[in-house]
C-alpha cells in the first residue's frame, strides 16, 4: 500500500510505502542476491549487460513509477569500472527509460539515481540504480523553480562552482556551496534538459567522465566511496549529474544531523576550493580503470584543518 | 541504442516486464592478483614486497600508508568498501591473510578491551573476508600462531597435537583457523612459533620495543618471555609464498607449524650481543616440529637466527631505536 501524504506546513509530499519493510537485505557474499541471474532472480536467467524492471517494493506505483536498473550481471562490478561501451549503454538505457516514464500522465518528474554502497543505504550490493517517476514536483526542484534565476547559473558554471575537469562537452565542478564534502556535479556545456537530448559525443564523453569521477572518489578514499548520484532532468532546466559522497576523509563519515535533517541547513567543514583541489588530483590519477587502485590516498593530504 | 546494442523482454510470472539490453562484446576478464591483508604489519609488508619483487600482481589492504608501489586499498581485512573497490577492477586468486595486531600494548596480561579486539581482528575480520565471495573464495594462506596450542610441555609440537589455547589471542586465532578451514576449501594455515625477525637490519616484529632495541639502548629487557626465539623474516615470507604456490598448483589444504624448530639458547643470545640476558628472558618452551613442513614442500627451516642477528649492524639497530623515539 502506497500513500502520498502532504505536509501542510511546507507543502512537501511524503511517500508512505510500508511494503518496503519486506524488501530483502543481502549481506556481502550471501547467495540470495536477487539481482544475480538465476531462476529465482528478479532478472531471470537470460544474458544481459543492463536490465530494467519495475521495483518489487516500489516507492511509487501509479500514480508514479519505480524501476530498478541492474548495471551488470556480475555481482562485484561497479559503474566506475565498466567498459566504456557498457557505460554508454547504461546512459542510453537511462535516457530511454526517462523518456518512457516522462510520457506517462501520472509521472511529474523522472529521477535517475544510484545509492552506491551499503553505508549510504543500498540494501543490495549488486551494482544497480533506480528510476523514480515522482507523481509530483520534488521539494528541491520546486525550490529551484521558485528561485527564478534571470539566467541559468549552470550556463555560467564558473560563477557557481570550481571547475575540476572539463572536456569540449562537459564540466565537472565542485559547487562553492557544496552540501556534502567532496560533492561534485557533472554539467553539460549545452543547456539541455534531459539525457535524451544528448548527442552521441556528449553521451559518450559524459559517461566516461562520470565513471572517472566514481573512480576518483575511490582513489581519494582508498576504498569504494559510498555516495548518492542523481540526475537532474526537468523541462526547461539544465541537465546535471550530482555526486554526494558521505565520506569526509579516510574512514571518516559525514553524518546528516540535526541542522541538516531538522532545518535542511547543511554544514560542511572543508572549503570547496580544498575539496576541488583534492578531487581534481584524484580525477587525473583515475584516468584509466587499470589505475583505479593506485594508492592516491597516500599522496593526498586528507587531514582536516585544525579547528 | 548505440551500435551493437540489442534488447529483448521477459514478462515475469508476477506480470512485471524485465527489459534486457546487451552488447556484442562479452564482459571483460579482470586482472587476477594476490591480496595481502594486514599489509602494514611487519610480515604483511614483507610479503607484499616479496611478491611484487618477483613480478607477481599483488594488492595490499592496510590502514596505514605503505612505501610500496603496489595498489593499496585502505581498510582492514573485514572492511567491505575496501574489498568492493578491489573486486570492481580485479579478480583475486590468493589472499595472504596477515592479521593485524589486535591492539597496542598486547602482552602477557591483556585487558578485556584488548581481548575483545583480538576476537574482532581474528574472527570478525576473517569471517567478513571469507563472506565476500558467493561461491568458493580464493585460496587463503592464514598466518596463525602457536598460541592455539597454549602453554605446554617444552617439547616438539607436531600439528596433530590437540589445540588448547589459554588466551583470548589463542582462542580467537583457533576460531579463525576453523573459519578458514570451513569456508575456504583451498587453504594453508601456518602456525608461527616464534617472533618474526630479524630482517636485514635486525628489526624484530612490529614493535620497536623489542629486546634488540632495548639492548642497543643499554636498557633492561622488559619484553615478554616468549621473545627468546626468533624466526627470520625471510623464512616466514618464503614459507607464506610457497604456501600460495602450493595452492595455485592444486595442492591439498594443509595446517603446518612454522618456526626454527630449535629453541634459542639464552647463553648464545647473550654472547651474540655481548650483554647479559636477564633470567626472565626465557622462552615458553614450545618448539615447532618442522618435519611436516619439510615433507609438504621441501621448505627448510632456517638455522637459529642468532648469527644473522649478530651480523646485523649495531649502528643500524641503534638508528632504528632512535627513529622510534
Amino acid at each position: 500500500m502506497i500513500n502520498l501524504v502532504a505536509d501542510p506546513l511546507t507543502g512537501d509530499w511524503v511517500s508512505l510505502a510500508d511494503a518496503r519493510q519486506q524488501r530483502p537485505l543481502t549481506a556481502p557474499g550471501e547467495s540470495t542476491c536477487p539481482f544475480c541471474p538465476g531462476p529465482a532472480s528478479e532478472v531471470g536467467s537470460p544474458p544481459f549487460h543492463v536490465a530494467v524492471f519495475p521495483n518489487r517494493y516500489p516507492v511509487f506505483d501509479s500514480p508514479g513509477a519505480a524501476e530498478v536498473v541492474v548495471y551488470s550481471p556480475r555481482h562485484q562490478d561497479d559503474l566506475g569500472y565498466l567498459t566504456p561501451a557498457h557505460a554508454r549503454l547504461l546512459w542510453e538505457v537511462w535516457g530511454e527509460r526517462s523518456h518512457a516514464l516522462a510520457a506517462r500522465p501520472d509521472v511529474e518528474t523522472v529521477f535517475v539515481f544510484e545509492n552506491r554502497g551499503r553505508r549510504i543505504g543500498a540494501t543490495i550490493d549488486h551494482p544497480h540504480g533506480q528510476i523514480y517517476g515522482y507523481p509530483y514536483v520534488p521539494p528541491r526542484l520546486a525550490q529551484e523553480r521558485r528561485a527564478r534565476h534571470a539566467a541559468c547559473p549552470l550556463c555560467q558554471v564558473e560563477n557557481w562552482a570550481v571547475v575540476i575537469a572539463e572536456s569540449p562537452e562537459w564540466q565537472l565542478v565542485v559547487p562553492h556551496a557544496m552540501r556534502m564534502p567532496y560533492q561534485s556535479v557533472l554539467v553539460p556545456r549545452r543547456h539541455l534538459d534531459g539525457l535524451g537530448a544528448l548527442s552521441r559525443e556528449e553521451l559518450a564523453n559524459g559517461a566516461a567522465m562520470l565513471q572517472q569521477a566514481y573512480r576518483a572518489y575511490d582513489h581519494l578514499m582508498g576504498f569504494r566511496a559510498s555516495l548518492a548520484m542523481g540526475v537532474h532532468q526537468a523541462a526547461g532546466g539544465h541537465l546535471r549529474l550530482e555526486c554526494l559522497p558521505i565520506e569526509r576523509g579516510q574512514m571518516r563519515q559525514k553524518y546528516l544531523a540535526a541542522s541538516e535533517l531538522v532545518m535542511g541547513a547543511f554544514v560542511t567543514d572543508i572549503p570547496a576550493t580544498v575539496a576541488a583541489s583534492r578531487l581534481a588530483a584524484a580525477f587525473r590519477a583515475a584516468s584509466l580503470p587499470s589505475a583505479s587502485s593506485r594508492d592516491l590516498a597516500d599522496l593526498t593530504d586528507l587531514k582536516e584543518p585544525e579547528s | 541504442m548505440g551500435e551493437g546494442a540489442a534488447r529483448d523482454t521477459w514478462v515475469r510470472p508476477d506480470g512485471r516486464t524485465v527489459r534486457y539490453y546487451h552488447l556484442d562484446e562479452p564482459l571483460p576478464q579482470k586482472l587476477s592478483l594476490a591480496v595481502v591483508t594486514g599489509a602494514d604489519t611487519y610480515v604483511g609488508r614483507a610479503v607484499v614486497q616479496f611478491l611484487h619483487g618477483h613480478g607477481l600482481p599483488v594488492a595490499a589492504l592496510s590502514t596505514a600508508p605503505l612505501p610500496l608501489a603496489v595498489p593499496r586499498f585502505v581498510g582492514t581485512a573485514g572492511f567491505g568498501p575496501a574489498w568492493e573497490a578491489l573486486l570492481a577492477a580485479h579478480e583475486v586468486h590468493t589472499v595472504y591473510h596477515c592479521t593485524r595486531q589486535p591492539a597496542p600494548g598486547w602482552g602477557s596480561s591483556p585487558t578485556r578491551r584488548q581481548e575483545a579486539e583480538a576476537w574482532a581482528v581474528h574472527v570478525a575480520d576473517t569471517l567478513a573476508l571469507l563472506a565476500r565471495w558467493d561461491d568458493e573464495p580464493p585460496a587463503v594462506v592464514l598466518l596463525s600462531s602457536a598460541a592455539v596450542y597454549g602453554d605446554g610441555d617444552p617439547a616438539l609440537v607436531a600439528e596433530n597435537r590437540p589445540l588448547a589455547p589459554d588466551s583470548a589471542y589463542g582462542h580467537s586465532l583457533a576460531a579463525a583457523e576453523a573459519l578458514v578451514a570451513d569456508f575456504a576449501p583451498r587453504h594453508v594455515i601456518l602456525r608461527l612459533f616464534e617472533v618474526v625477525g630479524p630482517d636485514h637490519v635486525g628489526r624484530v616484529a612490529d614493535s620497536p620495543e623489542t629486546p634488540w632495541t632495548q639492548l642497543t639502548r643499554g636498557q633492561a629487557v622488559t619484553t615478554v618471555p616468549e621473545r627468546t626465539d626468533y624466526v627470520a623474516l625471510d623464512a616466514v615470507v618464503t614459507a607464506l609464498a610457497s604456501a600460495g604456490q602450493h595452492l595455485i598448483d592444486g595442492g591439498a589444504p594443509l595446517t603446518l607449524n612454522l618456526g626454527t624448530g630449535v629453541a634459542t639458547d639464552p647463553a648464545a643470545l647473550a654472547a651474540a650481543f655481548s650483554v647479559p640476558v636477564p633470567p626472565t628472558f626465557v622462552g615458553k618452551g614450545l618448539v615447532a616440529d618442522m618435519s611436516r613442513m619439510r615433507s609438504a614442500w621441501g621448505w627448510v627451516p632456517p638455522a637459529p637466527p642468532l648469527p644473522a642477528l649478530a651480523r646485523a649492524s649495531r649502528a643500524a639497530l641503534a638508528a632504528e631505536a632512535l627513529a622510534h623515539d
